[in-house]
């Protein structure tokens, strides 16, 4: 195992064989995978008719997840429900668990944003292939005319790529003002950057997802 | 450093797992809860909906039969005055007739009684009149010739109709 030094951008990297992962991103990303695991048990522990403060909230924010899916995807397509909510809770909860002193946002990792960007790929991939069919869907990168098959796949990964780039560039960038305005200022500033941050975090989270929403929507379409 | 390794997919693998936990415990709970109440809510609606119109309907009933009810009192009650009617008009006109029997009777009765008082006092007239002649004359006069020839008289005049009247 080797030790990241202090500098912005560095991790703990944990080597097995001729492999490396990011050890601090993997544990930050299981925190956030814990915290949004027990939201969810301690919510639907004891649902009532008449929900409560907790519940009316998870409520709100399961029907309007459901909501963004149901409004802009076709029928036959919504099955993505449960990628698309999760994909904007995890980013959610990871870009804001920086704001914490102490805590990493996983997705101030290009891995972890890849990864993202490499499931929504996957997503929009089988979206496109459930309604259309495979080979209508294979059919589709071919049109107008063959010349466009080249332009077609660069243009399905560049989208995969700039949502990920985007969001660690905004997640990163966060991290690092943070980290300088703390290094600078003592107090009032470092406040305003981490409110900066929490906005930033919040706005790159919907806007991740409904830039998914629209990638499966086209995908999607007849 | 930016760096891509092995990350990436445990970064894909730790997603797809938090999507199958988050699926079991929040987005399939949530959204059944939500519907089932959805369900449940509607179906009251729609009992509610169905126990007004059958309310409704109900009322719509009694009306119609308390308004035939009413009709049928109204029409008893109208036979009933029509029956009342007849009865009072046959009891007045039998109590007019047993009224007008009574009063001939009476009449009669009145009739009889003042012909026999006339009679008695007649006859103490006669007994009167042949004691007074006796009196008078110092002759016997209680003979029964004496007795018609009195009778007689008075039967012709010596009682006049002003007299009987008196009587």
């Amino acid at each position: 195992m080797a030790h990241a030094s202090s500098e912005i951008g560095a991790h703990l990297v944990l080597r097995i064989g001729m492999f490396t992962c990011h050890l601090d991103t993997i544990i930050m990303t299981w925190i956030v995978m814990a915290l949004l695991v027990a939201v969810a048990v301690i919510a639907t522990r004891r649902m009532r008719d008449v929900p409560g403060g907790f519940q009316n909230m998870v409520e709100y924010g399961v029907e309007a997840l459901w909501g963004l899916v149901a409004d802009n995807v076709p029928p036959r397509a919504r099955g993505c429900f449960p990628v698309i909510a999760t994909l904007f809770l995890f980013i959610l909860a990871s870009n804001l668990i920086g704001v914490v002193p102490g805590m990493k946002s996983p997705t101030a990792d290009i891995n972890v944003t890849l990864a993202l960007a490499a499931v929504v790929l996957g997503l929009t991939i089988y979206a496109g292939a459930s309604v259309k069919g495979v080979w209508g869907y294979i059919v589709g990168f071919v049109k107008p005319n063959p010349l466009f098959l080249p332009l077609n796949l660069i243009e399905l990964c560049t989208r995969a790529i700039t949502l990920a780039l985007r969001l660690f560039g905004n997640i990163f960038a966060g991290d690092v003002l943070v980290i300088i305005l703390g290094k600078l200022v003592a107090y009032a500033v470092p406040a305003v950057g981490q409110a900066f941050h929490v906005f930033v975090g919040v706005l790159q989270a919907y806007l991740f997802v409904m830039l998914s929403i629209a990638y499966v929507t086209v995908a999607a379409e007849e | 450093m930016i760096q891509i390794d092995m990350t990436f997919f445990a970064s894909i693998l730790n997603f797809l797992l938090l999507t199958a936990l988050l699926t079991f415990f929040l987005y399939r709970p949530v959204r059944k809860f939500m519907m089932d109440r959805q369900d449940r809510i509607k179906r009251s609606l729609e009992e509610a909906a169905q126990s007004r119109a059958e309310s409704a309907k109900m009322k719509q009933e009694y009306e119609a039969r308390l308004a035939q009810v009413s009709r049928e009192a109204q029409d008893i009650i109208e036979k009933a005055v029509v029956q009342g009617e007849r009865a009072q008009a046959e009891i007045l006109d039998a109590a007019r007739k047993e009224a007008k029997a009574i009063l001939e009777q009476a009449r009669a009765e009145a009739a009889r009684e003042r012909q026999v008082a006339f009679e008695a006092l007649r006859d103490e007239i006669v007994d009167l009149v042949i004691s007074t002649a006796r009196v008078v004359t110092g002759k016997k006069v209680d003979s029964a010739d004496d007795e018609a020839i009195v009778k007689r008289l008075l039967e012709e005049g010596w009682l006049s109709d002003a007299g009987e009247r008196e009587l």
